[in-house]
């Protein structure tokens, strides 16, 4: 096994969380966010799709979802940035013996609202929520999704039926968007006990023309909300881009002027909800970005228009391709955003997209970005 | 001489009409599994199990950090995880309900299918 190094954050260091198909990197930097110290490779083999930090209560937590395809799936923590993991003897995330199921990957898991310090949520495949309230010490099924009458009709997409997205609002602790591939988005607005599916207006282009706008179904790659104005969302579908101003209840295409309408990466600037990343691909059957240009497109307006960003990032050549998971911003005033690619590369901004430089290259396939602030 | 379903057991003669076996058999544990188990390789269970599945059950009381990563939560052996009783494969008999008798070995092994794309 590779030799790991381990990273000594500081009280506000940022640090970049990054899940690869084989093993989980945490990176660190200072304020100037130049140069980045890296602690890994963690898991060696294992496939992180899902890392999370969990500050609340004044933890300095990380988690990382390890999947193994011979040994199964479990959550792990660190509370030391990285130098111990946990492994438990018991995996905590299982279906109860009734539920006649069981956990196949884990693929999200986060914080739940700051006013239930001690809640998080995990998504797995086969699609389904599972809730902790002590501090991640014991998982429950959220039978309320779980039992949708919708769920018998969920499609797997290519990366299998995953519940791969979860949204709680910082503004209401009983409100909580979550995605779905393929099934949509839904939405709970009474913390977990029923769910409505929340896709007017998103296509559906793998169906006949005349059932292209289903209330469920649609292959959703990816959303993301507004911090401090949670009704505001984006979505990158199977084809299709969107946003929401009215917290997911329609959605309006915002395609306008991007190569392509597919793709999986979107990100959200933290400071500004008018301000998003994508990373296009190309069909859905290259999954490529166009013309060999690893271009990020970032609009101002709220998806009015879109412009590329390329000063830094390779324009010839380029065939990369970025997951739903694979970008992710800080909440700095001149707004860092990082993604990391299926070959390995790994690139940072810190001045909101205007130039990129690569922080790391030879990782395996990137699955997973996340920030945080030691 | 051992009726043939006791054989490769232990028996004590309790006196007229009573005969007690102890049917015995083995986990050969390797790997990354061995880190469940405080290092052993090799670990007796002796409540005279009849299948696979009776023998596991035993020896997730021995060592429950094991269970979860060969079988699932509804009791199913995990989809690249081997078990070979006496070198044969339980895919190829009966999986779980597959019979043992005293003095069979198990050997638990990750199989050539699993393992992290290249």
């Amino acid at each position: 096994m590779p030799a790991t190094s381990h990273v000594s954050p500081q009280a506000g260091d940022p640090l970049l969380l990054v899940g690869t198909m084989k093993g989980a990197f945490v990176l660190r930097s200072d304020a100037s966010r130049k140069n980045w110290e890296v602690g890994g490779p963690y898991f060696p083999g294992r496939a992180i799709y899902a890392m999370a930090y969990d500050p609340r209560d004044g933890r300095n937590r990380l988690w990382a979802a390890v999947n193994s395809s011979y040994w199964g799936s479990y959550l792990s923590t660190t509370n030391d940035f990285g130098s111990t993991w946990t492994e438990p003897e018991t995996y905590g995330v299982k279906f109860p013996e009734d539920a006649e199921n069981s956990v196949k990957q884990i693929w999200q898991i986060v914080p739940g609202n700051a006013a239930e310090p001690n809640t998080l949520y995990c998504g797995i495949e086969p699609a389904a929520l599972f809730r902790s309230d002590d501090a991640g010490e014991t998982w429950l099924l959220v039978k309320g999704l779980y039992d949708h009458p919708h769920r018998p009709q969920w499609q797997p997409g290519g990366g299998g039926l995953c519940l791969h997205t979860i949204l709680p609002d910082p503004a209401n602790k009983e409100r909580m968007h979550i995605a779905i591939s393929t099934g949509g988005v839904y939405r709970t607005d009474d913390g977990g006990k029923t769910w409505e599916a929340r896709n007017k207006g998103v296509r559906a282009q793998f169906l006949p023309p005349e059932q292209r706008y289903p209330e469920f179904g649609q292959c959703v790659h990816k959303i993301v909300s507004h911090p401090s104005n949670p009704k505001r969302l984006f979505l990158q579908n199977h084809w299709g881009l969107y946003r929401s101003d009215d917290g997911g209840d329609s959605w309006q295409d915002i395609a306008n002027g991007v190569p392509s309408d597919f793709g999986f990466a979107l990100e959200v600037d933290h400071n500004d909800p008018n301000t998003a990343y994508i990373i296009p691909l190309e069909s859905d059957e290259f999954r490529c970005t166009p013309e060999a240009k690893l271009r990020v497109y970032r609009t101002r307006n709220a998806g009015e228009s879109w412009e590329p960003l390329t000063n830094g990032l390779p324009q010839e050549n380029a065939f990369e391709t970025v997951l739903r998971d694979g970008m992710a911003g800080d909440n700095r005033e001149s707004a860092g955003l990082y993604f990391g690619t299926r070959n390995g590369k790994l690139f940072g901004t810190k001045d909101g997209g205007e130039s990129w430089s690569a922080i790391m290259e030879g990782l395996p396939a990137v699955v997973c970005v996340k920030t945080a602030v030691a | 001489m051992l009726p043939p379903r006791f054989a490769g057991c232990e028996s004590t003669d309790n006196g007229p009409l009573t005969i007690t076996y102890i049917c015995m058999v083995t986990f050969n544990i390797a790997g990354f599994l061995a880190d469940f188990t405080n290092g052993l390789s090799e670990i007796p269970v002796g409540s005279s199990p009849t299948t696979v599945g009776e023998a596991l059950h035993e020896l997730w009381q021995l060592h429950i950090g094991l269970r979860d990563r060969v079988v699932n939560e509804q009791g199913q052996l995990r989809t690249h995880v081997n078990i070979f009783v006496d070198g044969e494969n339980i895919r190829r008999k009966q999986l779980l309900d597959t019979p043992i008798s005293g003095g069979s070995e198990i050997t638990i092994l990750p199989s050539v299918s699993g393992g992290t794309p290249p």
